[in-house]
């Protein structure tokens, strides 16, 4: 009998399945370590109860459960093996479920075309005989169910319907949004920018008309170089609009080294009329830049 | 081999569009039912098949035994539930690090049989196994420490280490025996 690690063969061999599993307290992990470094028979142990987990927890192969929900021959497999394992077994019986049901969703995406192709004479040769045999199935016996199976095919074959109308839209859907990130990846040539001079260095006896801006069809942004005289920090701006709302407003702007601030708008917040941005330095009084948007064909 | 199934699988492997898109409508219906069971991963999941069937589709291994379509469907299938069995059982990890113990370099013949194993071998000795076994063996391979074990089944600790010990060597035994009734047979 070995002792090593302070265990006898008969301990480790028993803690063995929980040394696998990883459950057992950290001493005694090294216990057995120690114990198997020394014991080339409890090694041949380990190996026979990895063997056993897999044992323990084998399944019928995916290939069986193909075969099983097709009803084809399986070749070097057992079926009957197989069949007898699912029966006690929950996760396998799942699975075979789950491909069985994906095998009725072949079975309905291959009656829909069929269905269609079907000539109009046998189309109604088809319905009578159906209404035929309905009624005479009817006037059998209420409780014979035949027509289900029928109903289910009809019933996936309308949700599959279904889930191609939803799949097309989807696909729309991804084209549209691919082609609107191409266009805002795309660089912007052409960028219209645009040096305002403050209201306040006009003459002072009149409001002054807005600078004009000509902005081509198809920018998608205007830069506005706001020379002022005061760009010195940090400042904030807005936009408004001819009736004096705020349609946008921005922080946190810092001077740059050209002098004044530089901020560009998108164009989709502008029509052709006159907006007036309003700067205000976090040192100073705040200045008011007009400005006068056209939209022209470059 | 029908002849369309045969002009679609050569359009699909040279990755033509229509062929592609049509594949890919197949795959994404086959692989439907398994989408609640994977849930997050079954986007990935979608492509390991459509790589799978690519490289089967380019190898030849579709020789027409049935349609394409229900060829690519089974397909699917087996690889779906590949990947629902990668993300539901873990095999007991294997605690030897390389500075750790080997295993035993001298393997008896009873090794040597157990070596052997495939799906098909470890399903008949499962089989043969008791329902009592096959439990006990369940949940230490769902990770339950031998104390939780003992409270869940209301075993003594010792008794129940003892038991799955005899549930291994019943195995062990049943595995002999069935390779020895294969050696005869042959």
């Amino acid at each position: 009998m070995n002792e090593a690690g302070g265990m006898v063969c008969a301990e480790v061999a028993e803690l063995l399945p929980w040394f696998l599993n990883g459950t057992l307290k950290p001493s005694d992990v090294q216990r057995i370590r120690s114990h198997l470094e020394s014991c080339p028979s409890c090694r041949g142990d380990l190996g026979r109860t990895q063997w056993a987990s897999s044992v323990f927890g084998a399944h019928v192969p995916a290939a069986a459960l193909v075969a099983l929900a097709w009803n084809l021959p399986a070749e070097g497999l057992d079926l009957d093996l197989c069949r007898q394992h699912v029966k006690s077994c929950q996760a396998c019986a799942e699975e075979l479920a789950l491909v069985r049901e994906s095998r009725e969703l072949e079975s309905a995406d291959e009656a829909r075309p069929a269905a269609r192709q079907l000539r109009p004479a046998l189309r109604w040769g088809s319905l009578a005989a159906a209404l035929a045999v309905g009624f005479g199935a009817g006037l059998l016996s209420l409780r014979l169910t035949v027509h289900r199976p029928a109903q289910e095919a009809r019933r996936l074959a309308g949700r599959v319907d279904e889930l191609d109308a939803q799949v097309r839209r989807l696909q729309e859907a991804e084209a549209r949004l691919r082609g609107e990130v191409r266009r805002l990846e795309a660089p912007e040539i052409n960028l219209p920018i645009v040096e305002a001079l403050p209201d306040s260095a006009g003459p002072r006896s009149q409001k002054p008309p807005g600078a004009r801006v000509l902005v081509p069809t198809g920018a998608r942004l205007v830069a506005f170089v706001l020379s002022s005289g005061r760009a010195a920090g940090p400042a904030a701006a807005e936009l408004r609009n001819p009736q004096g709302e705020v349609i946008w407003r921005s922080s946190g702007l810092q001077p740059s080294r050209l002098g004044g601030y530089a901020l560009a708008l998108p164009t989709s917040l502008l029509k052709d009329a006159e907006y007036t941005i309003t700067l205000r330095p976090d040192t100073g009084g705040p200045e008011t830049y007009s400005v006068r948007l056209e939209r022209v064909h470059p | 081999m029908s002849p369309d199934d045969l002009q679609l699988a050569a359009d699909f492997a040279r990755g033509e569009r229509r062929a592609v898109e049509a594949v890919d409508v197949w795959l994404a219906r086959a692989a439907g039912p398994f989408r609640r069971r994977l849930g997050a991963d079954w986007e990935d999941v979608l492509q390991e098949v459509r790589m799978e069937v690519l490289d089967l589709v380019r190898r030849g291994s579709f020789r027409g035994g049935s349609s394409l379509k229900t060829y690519l469907w089974q397909v699917t299938a087996h690889t779906c539930i590949d990947a629902l069995r990668r993300r539901a059982r873990r095999p007991l990890a294997d605690p030897l690090e390389p500075d750790d113990p080997r295993p035993c370099p001298d393997p008896s013949p009873l090794d040597r049989i157990l070596a052997r194993e495939n799906d098909e071998t470890l399903l008949a000795v499962l089989e043969a196994m008791s329902s009592e076994c096959r439990e006990l063996w369940g949940l230490i391979l769902a990770g339950l420490s031998y104390r939780e074990i003992s409270a869940r089944l209301g075993s003594k600790e010792g008794a129940l280490r003892v038991r799955a010990l005899r549930c291994r060597e019943r195995a062990v035994e049943v595995a002999r025996r069935n390779a020895l009734v294969e050696e005869d047979a042959q």
